[in-house]
């Protein structure tokens, strides 16, 4: 009897296990990008506190602090806030995003050295790097999964971890001819994308993105302590470290994503600089020396 | 010893060519390693201070090394020609050892649109309508960031700049990648009006190119132009033929050293198989010439004797003319310019390699061809026409007025020397280039219609972390450049002002006296957009350092010179107490070279004119024929510099080194002539006589080389470098000048003095007991008995020779070296036997002291060799050897005393 079961118990493992894998087998790659996405959805409203230590070619480095708001609600409508507390002349620097499915989304940046919030989505479209980082707003908040075709590749395993390779191409291209945009490395324990190469049209790698110490914040998520994005053709990288993470709402209130938060927050600075007349005066005497320079020039020309 | 050298080659001939074999084929092996250098690196001093903050500003802002791909089109702007010029870019882009393309496909945008930024590439998608297009010129043709650098405002150019990775360090490596780019525009080319890259790579690969070509022409026509000269003047074909071999071994060993030692060839290395052939030339006629000669007067002597006499006669002349020439070469390696070092190094090797072949090899050679210098002898006089009449004019002209003569060419020398001062310098590259050649013009295509590919960096530097976020800072860069525009030679400057200023125009819009953002926060918060790589060639990560970029197309190292020096200081001031400032860049250094190159070329100069002195006045044992060797020297050179000066010739790396080797060759002819002046001297109381003999013998061959040289170095006129061509005229100008100059000037100034040699001191062979005791060496070194002997004149007496006729006035006093002579008195027609004198004696002192009848008929009773002191003679040499000619007529008058002495001691007997 015992032996009966046991070899049920077995045969039934090894038929689980069997589908289980012929089931992973099928995924395509808009069925691995969309688990992925659903993982991620499963936290509604999240604080953080940043360090961004940006490094140069020479090594030389660059640390900023900022804080990152983010909020989903039922109609998967995302809000992002990203506020600078360091260094001084950033304080204040908001990028803020409201995000809704199908559309490109709404974008604005505060200077309060200008005292000015304007809108700036052309940063989504152009997939462009924010705040002299390396990474592109997409990267932290996450494009739309409609957007783009996933096609996926043939499974890889680094360091005994397994990925799921996906290649990302824009909807209208052909991805048997077409070149990929990106290619994502989802690890398959955790269906979290870990690392994304951004491409070239002829593949090669221009930079680098590459996810840190996971952990698992809720149910099916996981999110990563740090972010590492290389400019491979720069070499430079940024690093972004989570130096706390909150998951609750009342960290997260709706009225940090208004522009009157933000200036209620971050008054817009004066723009006259208390210090003019003391520059002026400053720079007269180089003024003169440019001018009489300048005339001995065109005395000297005349001759 | 220089007998036993020329000797080597004879007695072990079989050894010698082995070895000479065994040694080229060595070098031989060394040949494929060559490197080529046409760098820039070795055109910069080694010792420029500017070296560690240049390499600092390029680590920290990036190479000042560019390519610009040039693209010119009347239709420029329209969606098929947008489709080709974003195919160049992505295949350029994809090239091996490319670092990044910017172009219109790689731009950044950032601007104002009714309040809301946009930002982003300025192409962001296919251009397919005309109408698109036409908005994307309008923008980025009013785009101030973007104007000059990449789009000439007309709409009918653009540039693309590309930046190279490490590997451009490698020759090899930019020699492909000039290629590799060349491959893909021309696919492009027919599609476009002008399409063409300049830079670094397109420099290197045209001068290596053109170095080859240079290198096969000049050398084989120098070549063939010094054969013809030597056979048409020399009739011999041997004369012609032999330096061709050894030329040819000392430029195999040359380069092979080269190979070996992994010094590379440069631009200047063009010249060197045309100066080695013609200095080779030149060195080796000496010895063959010497051999013609013997072998005409003796044809029946062995040949190991033949090269003794050769030797003799051509051993010192050989050597002082490898010395001397050697000498200019080495002065050159005084310059601190890797180029002209590594030519000094090369040419001077070479010249020493060509020295010891002579010796070793020639004498060995020349066994073979006794026949044809018979030939060569029997044809000699026809030879001599046209130089003979040539020389016979000079010296009636400097026979009939030399002071005339010595007057004009005083004041020649003064006018040229004056303008001399004034010559200007230049060591920019692209001054090897004629203006004329496609390589100049399409970097003046690209300098006026978008600015000059040559770079340099103005930076500023502070203690402080963020200074450069304080606008004050800011607004210092700003007034830099507005020095810069105003001195207008420079085509453009670019800083992190104009970045603020193009942000702060887009959000804030036009306001009066506001131009920059004027509170460091919200030059900070401009700054955030913008990506990184659009700041890091203006300023450092901690806004600590900042940098100007300036272009241009001065490739006047002078102009360049002036102008940064202006523009250093007035940045020094501008920068104040709180800033470092700078001004650097490699294409500055370069151009600042200049300035060392000057340095060198006249310490270089003085030193040899120095150690000319000294050698020449050593070798004549007089400073006085050290100082006539050097007029020929200085005078040709101050006119070379004046005519420099008057005809806007540069001094740069080719034009460098005329002076040096002119003056060289210069002084070998003058040694010549001062050789052949002091052999004559010793026979002949006629000093203008002995300058005749001496300018009619050497004359002939100075004019058949000058010739010989000044066409041989002519074809380097023909260079397709600039500064290989200018050196080529200038060289042969100076050359024919200091022809001129030994035919005119050294025969007057030659006149004036008596020289002896100190290789005739040191070779003279005499009978040391007899000199020793004789009386009118009383008292003196052997140094100075045979310095006295020198400036006697030496004859040679026949037996039954009459040497002294009785109740005839004569003023000669003589010392019999060899030989017996008789002296008796005629009385009545009777003669008496008063004496027989031999080796050691000396007779007719009387004659010399007072100018009376002799009292005594002295004949030769054996063949004689004597001495003559002559009054006259001694009275003039006086002034040229007042110690000798003092310590001579001391002797004399103790002689005349003792001989007093003994008549009174006798009459009292």
């Amino acid at each position: 009897m015992l032996f009966i079961r046991t070899f049920i118990l077995v045969l039934g493992l090894i038929v689980c296990t069997n589908i289980s894998a012929q089931l992973t087998n099928e995924l395509n790659g808009n069925d691995i990008i969309k688990l992925v996405q659903d993982n991620k959805h499963s936290e509604k409203a999240v604080y953080e506190e940043l360090s961004v230590i940006l490094t140069d070619e020479l090594g030389n480095r660059d640390t900023r602090r900022m804080r990152k708001y983010v909020r989903l609600n039922d109609q998967l409508i995302s809000k992002y806030l990203l506020v600078f507390d360091f260094p001084e002349e950033f304080h204040g620097v908001a990028l803020l995003v409201n995000h809704q499915t199908d559309i490109d989304p709404d974008i604005t940046v505060y200077l309060p050295a200008y005292g000015q919030i304007f809108k700036h989505s052309t940063i989504w479209k152009h997939g462009e790097t924010i705040f002299g980082t390396d990474f592109s707003i997409r990267d932290l908040v996450g494009g739309l999964v409609e957007n783009y075709q996933y096609v996926r590749r043939k499974d890889r395993k680094i360091e005994n971890i397994s990925f799921y390779v996906v290649d990302v191409f824009l909807p209208e291209v052909d991805p048997v001819t077409a070149a990929p945009l990106m290619k994502h490395y989802v690890q398959q324990d955790k269906l979290t994308i870990t690392r994304t190469d951004y491409l070239d049209r002829n593949g090669k790698v221009l930079k680098q993105m590459t996810k840190h110490n996971l952990s698992n914040t809720s149910k099916n998520t996981w999110n990563a302590a740090m972010m590492l994005m290389v400019d491979r053709q720069k070499d430079h990288r940024t690093l972004i470290k989570v130096n706390k993470r909150i998951l609750s709402e009342d960290y997260v209130p709706e009225k940090v994503f208004t522009e009157n938060w933000l200036y209620e927050n971050h008054p817009p600075l004066d723009l006259v600089p208390l210090e003019e007349d003391e520059l002026e005066t400053e720079l007269m005497d180089a003024s003169n020396t440019v001018l009489d320079k300048s005339l001995v020039i065109m005395q000297s020309d005349l001759q | 010893m220089l007998q036993n050298l020329y000797l080597i080659g004879v007695r072990y001939r079989l050894i010698v060519l082995l070895s000479v074999i065994a040694i080229t084929v060595f070098f031989i092996a060394g040949i494929p390693r060559l490197e080529i250098d046409t760098g820039l690196d070795s055109l910069i001093a080694a010792n420029d201070p500017d070296k560690l903050v240049y390499q600092r500003a390029l680590v920290e802002f990036g190479t000042d090394d560019k390519i610009y791909i040039f693209i010119e089109d009347a239709n420029l702007w329209s969606p098929e020609k947008l489709i080709d010029i974003e195919k160049i870019h992505y295949e350029i882009n994809r090239l091996d050892g490319i670092d990044n393309v910017a172009s219109l496909f790689s731009l950044r945008s950032l601007q104002s649109i009714d309040g809301s930024l946009e930002s982003g590439p300025v192409i962001d998608h296919a251009m397919e309508s005309q109408a698109e297009v036409d908005t994307l010129r309008d923008y980025l043709l009013q785009n101030k960031l973007f104007v000059d650098d990449y789009f000439a405002d007309h709409g009918q150019v653009m540039a693309f700049v590309v930046s190279m990775d490490n590997v451009r360090t490698e020759g090899f490596e930019i020699e492909r990648l000039h290629n590799d780019i060349e491959t893909i525009l021309i696919k492009f080319r027919g599609n476009f009006q002008s399409l063409f890259q300049v830079g670094d790579p397109r420099i290197y690969t045209e001068l290596k190119n053109q170095l080859a070509g240079d290198f096969l022409f000049l050398g084989s026509v120098s070549a063939i132009i010094v054969l013809i000269t030597i056979i048409i003047f020399v009739r011999s074909l041997l004369a012609a033929v032999i330096p061709m071999i050894t030329s040819l071994i000392a430029i195999i060993w040359t380069f092979g050293l080269q190979g070996w030692f992994g010094m590379p060839i440069g631009v200047l290395s063009t010249m060197l198989p045309s100066l080695i052939i013609i200095i080779a030339a030149t060195a080796n006629i000496h010895i063959v010439l010497g051999y013609i000669r013997c072998l005409g007067k003796e044809p029946e002597a062995s040949h190991e004797e033949i090269m003794r006499k050769v030797a003799k006669r051509t051993g010192i002349s050989f050597l002082l003319t490898v010395l001397i020439i050697f000498m200019g070469l080495a002065s050159n390696m005084m310059s601190s310019i890797g180029l002209i070092q590594d030519f000094a190094i090369a040419s001077t090797f070479a010249i020493l390699v060509n020295g010891i072949i002579t010796v070793l090899f020639v004498p060995g050679l020349l066994t073979g061809y006794r026949r044809a210098s018979k030939d060569f002898i029997e044809n000699r006089n026809e030879t001599d026409k046209f130089p003979g009449k040539l020389i016979s004019f000079f010296r009636q002209s400097s026979n009939h007025c030399p002071r005339m003569i010595l007057f004009i060419t005083g004041l020649l020398s003064i006018f040229f020397f004056y303008h001399a001062s004034t010559f200007y310098v230049t060591n920019d590259p692209a001054s090897y280039f004629s203006e004329n050649q496609s390589l100049m013009q399409d970097y003046n295509r690209l300098h006026d219609e978008l600015a000059g590919a040559n770079t340099f960096f103005i930076t500023l530097e502070s203690n402080s972390e963020k200074a450069f976020l304080e606008p004050r800072n800011i607004e210092k860069l700003a007034q830099i450049q507005d020095f810069v525009r105003g001195q207008e030679v420079f085509d453009q400057s670019r800083s992190l002002a104009d970045f603020l200023k193009h942000v702060h125009l887009e959000i804030a819009g036009e306001q009066p006296g506001m131009a920059l953002p004027r509170t460091r926060q919200l030059v900070a918060q401009y700054l955030i957009l913008f990506h990184r790589s659009e700041l890091q060639s203006y300023v450092s990560q901690d806004y600590s350092r900042a940098n100007i970029i300036v272009r241009h197309n001065i490739n006047d190292s002078q102009i360049l010179n002036q102008h940064i020096s202006e523009l250093e200081g007035v940045v020094s001031q501008i920068a104040g107490a709180e800033l470092v400032s700078s001004v650097v860049g490699k294409n500055l250094m370069v151009n600042q070279a200049a300035e060392s190159l000057k340095k060198a070329q006249i310490n270089a100069f003085v030193i040899l004119v120095i150690l000319i002195f000294i050698v020449v006045s050593v070798l004549f044992t007089s400073y006085k024929g050290g100082l006539i060797a050097i007029v020929p020297a200085i005078v040709p050179v101050a006119i070379m510099f004046g005519v420099m000066s008057l005809l806007n010739i540069p001094l740069n790396p080719g034009t460098a080194m005329v002076a040096v080797i002119a003056v060289a060759l210069a002084v070998d002819g003058t040694v010549q002539l001062l050789t052949r002046y002091i052999e004559h001297c010793r026979r002949s109381s006629d000093y203008i006589g002995a300058v005749n003999l001496a300018v009619n013998e050497v004359g002939p061959s100075l004019i058949i080389f000058g010739v010989a040289l000044s066409l041989g170095f002519g074809i380097l006129v023909f260079s397709k470098f600039t500064v290989v061509a200018q050196f080529g005229a200038l060289i042969t100008a100076t050359i024919l000048l200091s022809i001129l100059t030994n035919l005119i000037i050294t025969p007057i100034l030659m006149s004036k003095i008596r020289l002896v040699g100190l290789y005739q001191i040191l070779s003279m062979s005499v009978d040391e007991e007899t000199i020793g005791s004789c009386t009118l060496f009383r008292n003196m070194t052997e140094y100075q008995r045979r310095k006295a002997i020198l400036i006697s004149e030496l004859h040679e007496f026949q037996a039954g020779d009459l040497l002294i006729e009785q109740d005839t006035v004569g003023r000669s006093m003589y010392l019999i070296l060899t030989g017996e002579a008789e002296v008796a008195r005629r009385d009545n027609g009777q003669s008496h036997a008063l004496a027989t004198l031999g080796a050691g004696q000396i007779f007719g002192e009387i004659g010399y002291i007072r100018e009376i009848e002799r009292t005594a008929d002295v004949r030769a009773i054996t063949n004689i060799t004597a001495l003559i002191f002559d009054y006259e003679r001694l009275q003039k040499d006086l002034k040229y050897f007042p110690n000798i000619v003092a310590k001579l007529n001391f002797n004399i008058s103790y002689i005349l005393g003792k001989r007093l002495a003994d008549m009174v001691e006798q009459s009292k007997s």
